[in-house]
């Protein structure tokens, strides 16, 4: 029988999301998006809201479907065509609302809602929660927390390519510069947060 | 369109490999490469799986190119796609479970791989069944080269030693890696290279070598 | 604006408590994904494109969306068909695979009896010269996130030479440890006695996954002992 109300260690789940298991420098998801939008903090933000938000509402829609509709009839093995139906389906639903009744909201935050329907965070987000077989309370939290540290991040390496920019150092152009800074964090990352444990 | 207009097959094939590179040269499909490229063997894995799902979509998407209502065609991509993708997880499941223990969720994420879509979009839904697949074998073979040589690169640095594997039966029928060769070096390994900043760096640097390379292949050029 | 916002939101309800009532009243299960696959594909672009389309030219849909309808759920039948073959035959195997567990975790082996009828109890095994060297078993018990199946061997004096989890879907980073060697290496070379998590045993559970640990080694000492008392 599912659980709706979390068994999980809340605290727990946050700080893995974010900073343990964070999903762009650990887990390795969502790299197009960070590759494509650190270049400027703008677009980086607006993509990670709109990341989290999806994540959020992603993990809330798919839990019943794969609780109560798939486990029961043994089909688990047609979650992945079912989850990504319904994120792209919701993502689509999500654009034509924004674009007809808040143009500028649209405008900061709807452009990048159709890089979310291929983006492999969100699907990555809504696969672990079925695998880890979290409860309904604890599967949300995880999918916003893992938006964050995803926004976190984004946030982090536009900043520093930003600054690299303006300071003319053309080594750290384009990809191979996204992906030095990237392998810089992660480091950070790895060695910093790696100590923490439960 | 004439028939002598259309490039040839053998260009279909080659053109993915090198000069558009899905990985160094148009960027796409990061996630998988740098995740799950801890060795030689799993890079490869990795890069069969991947294979099965792009010509699998590319042979179906390029038979139905007449039939889709372009309208409604990116779910349809997406359902030929994600079917390929589950038959590759069961079958992967069944008969290779410690390769399924390994690539674990980034098989069912090829579903949102950009170079499959981008493949099935750009290519499949407008060339006829043949170019179709050689464009996909190009491609694939591209991508797993990249998995190969990436995975490679981090067994190699990080654990001292590489393990050359070839997908084959093994004795007892099942599908398996056939171990052919092993390679020691005789330096102290780094761990760092296994974990996922040495993924990062790795494809940072193969990338500036890359880059490299093809700036100073055009200057020679002129 | 509101009347037609209102209508979508409409539609969309009544897709979903069709899409339910559709697999909760129909038992053919197959059936019923093509139709909500179907249905819920027309819903992410075909519907919306179209109204918008009719909207746009007063009354002359550009979709046909009749026709968009048959061939989406077409595809989605033909996918589902496909999956839930291919699905069906990798679990058949699976079960028949089985057979191949014993050899692997007791090498030495050349011959397993069944004895126990239809489903054996346990596995007598020879080894090449016809002698007898152990036995191997299978063994069921519930874990944490569901059952756990295990394979394991003993020795004459019944002291456990092999374990193997064959199956299980306990929680990745916690129960999944059982799948460890760290973990199970602690349980070879013991006998049924010895047999129980500290501190009354020499078993140190896995942190944070006692639940787990405890049916591993409930499941090995109760089948152990099981066959001590069958052989006799």
């Amino acid at each position: 029988m599912p659980t709706f109300l979390p068994t999980e260690n809340i605290f727990e789940l946050v700080i893995t999301a974010i900073f343990t298991k964070n999903f762009l420098l650990i887990l390795f998801l969502g790299l197009c998006s960070f590759l494509g939008l650190t270049k400027d903090s703008n677009s980086s933000i607006g993509m990670s809201m709109a990341v989290t938000f999806v994540m959020g509402m992603a993990s809330i829609l798919t839990w019943p479907i794969f609780h109560f509709i798939l486990v029961p009839l043994g089909l688990e093995f047609l979650q992945t065509i079912c989850f990504i139906l319904i994120i792209a389906s919701f993502v689509q639903l999500v654009e034509f609302i924004i674009r007809k009744h808040q143009p500028s909201l649209y405008r900061s935050l709807g452009i990048y809602l159709p890089l979310i329907t291929t983006n492999c965070a969100v699907l990555g987000v809504v696969l672990l929660n079925a695998q880890q077989n979290y409860s309904y309370v604890g599967s949300v939290i995880y999918g916003v927390s893992a938006g964050l540290g995803f926004g976190l991040v984004m946030l982090i390496a536009s900043g520093i390519r930003e600054k690299l920019w303006q300071r003319g150092v053309d080594m750290f152009e384009g990809f191979t510069g996204a992906f030095l800074v990237a392998a810089i964090l992660s480091l950070i990352f790895v060695n910093y947060f790696g100590v923490i444990t439960f | 369109m004439k028939l002598d207009e259309r490039p040839s097959l053998s260009s279909e094939f080659t053109k993915g490999i090198i000069k558009n590179n899905a990985v160094f040269c148009l960027v796409l499909g990061i996630c998988p490469t740098l995740a799950v490229t801890t060795s030689f063997e799993n890079g490869m894995g990795m890069g069969m799986a991947f294979t099965f799902v792009l010509i699998g979509s590319n042979l179906v998407i390029s038979l139905l190119r007449n039939q889709i209502p372009p309208i409604i065609r990116l779910p349809i991509f997406i359902v030929i796609i994600a079917t390929f993708v589950t038959i590759i997880d069961i079958l992967l499941e069944a008969y290779m479970p410690p390769l399924y223990e390994a690539l674990g969720i980034f098989v069912p994420l090829i579903v949102v791989n950009c170079i499959v879509i981008g493949r099935a979009e750009a290519y499949a839904s407008k060339n006829p069944v043949i170019p179709s697949i050689a464009d996909a074998l190009g491609v694939s073979v591209g991508f797993i080269l990249v998995l190969m040589l990436i995975g490679g690169i981090r067994e190699l640095l990080g654990t001292g030693k590489i393990k050359f594997v070839m997908l084959w039966l093994l004795e007892n029928g099942q599908p398996g890696f056939l171990e052919l060769a092993t390679l020691n070096i005789p330096i102290e390994p780094a761990t760092v290279m296994i974990l996922p900043p040495g993924a990062f760096f790795t494809i940072a640097s193969l990338m500036f070598l890359f880059k490299f390379m093809g700036k100073k292949m055009r200057d020679r050029r002129g | 604006m509101v009347k037609e916002e209102l209508k979508y939101v409409a539609l969309l309800l009544g897709i979903i408590g069709s899409l339910f009532a559709l697999i909760l009243i129909i038992p053919l299960v197959t059936l019923t994904t093509i139709l909500g696959i179907g249905i819920l594909l027309i819903f992410i672009e075909a519907v919306p494109v179209s109204y918008i389309h009719y909207r746009k030219h007063k009354g002359e849909p550009i979709v046909n969306t009749l026709g968009a309808l048959v061939k989406l759920t077409l595809i989605a039948m033909v996918a589902a068909g496909t999956l839930s073959t291919t699905y069906g035959t990798t679990q058949a195997y699976m079960a028949a695979n089985l057979d191949m567990v014993l050899p692997r975790i007791m090498p030495d082996a050349a011959e397993f009896t069944p004895v126990g009828g239809e489903d054996p109890i346990y596995y007598e095994a020879y080894d090449d010269a016809g002698n007898l060297i152990g036995y191997a078993f299978f063994v069921v018990k519930e874990g944490s996130q569901g059952p756990i199946l295990l394979a394991g061997a003993i020795d004459l004096d019944y002291k456990l030479i092999a374990i193997k989890v064959v199956r299980s879907s306990e929680t990745p980073g916690l129960g999944a440890k059982i799948k460890e060697t760290a973990f199970q290496s602690q349980l070879l070379g013991l006998s049924t006695g010895d047999m129980y998590l500290s501190p009354e045993g020499k078993i140190d559970a896995i942190t944070g996954a006692t639940i787990s640990s405890q049916a591993v080694v409930d499941a090995m000492r109760n089948k152990i002992d099981e066959i001590q008392l069958e052989v006799g």
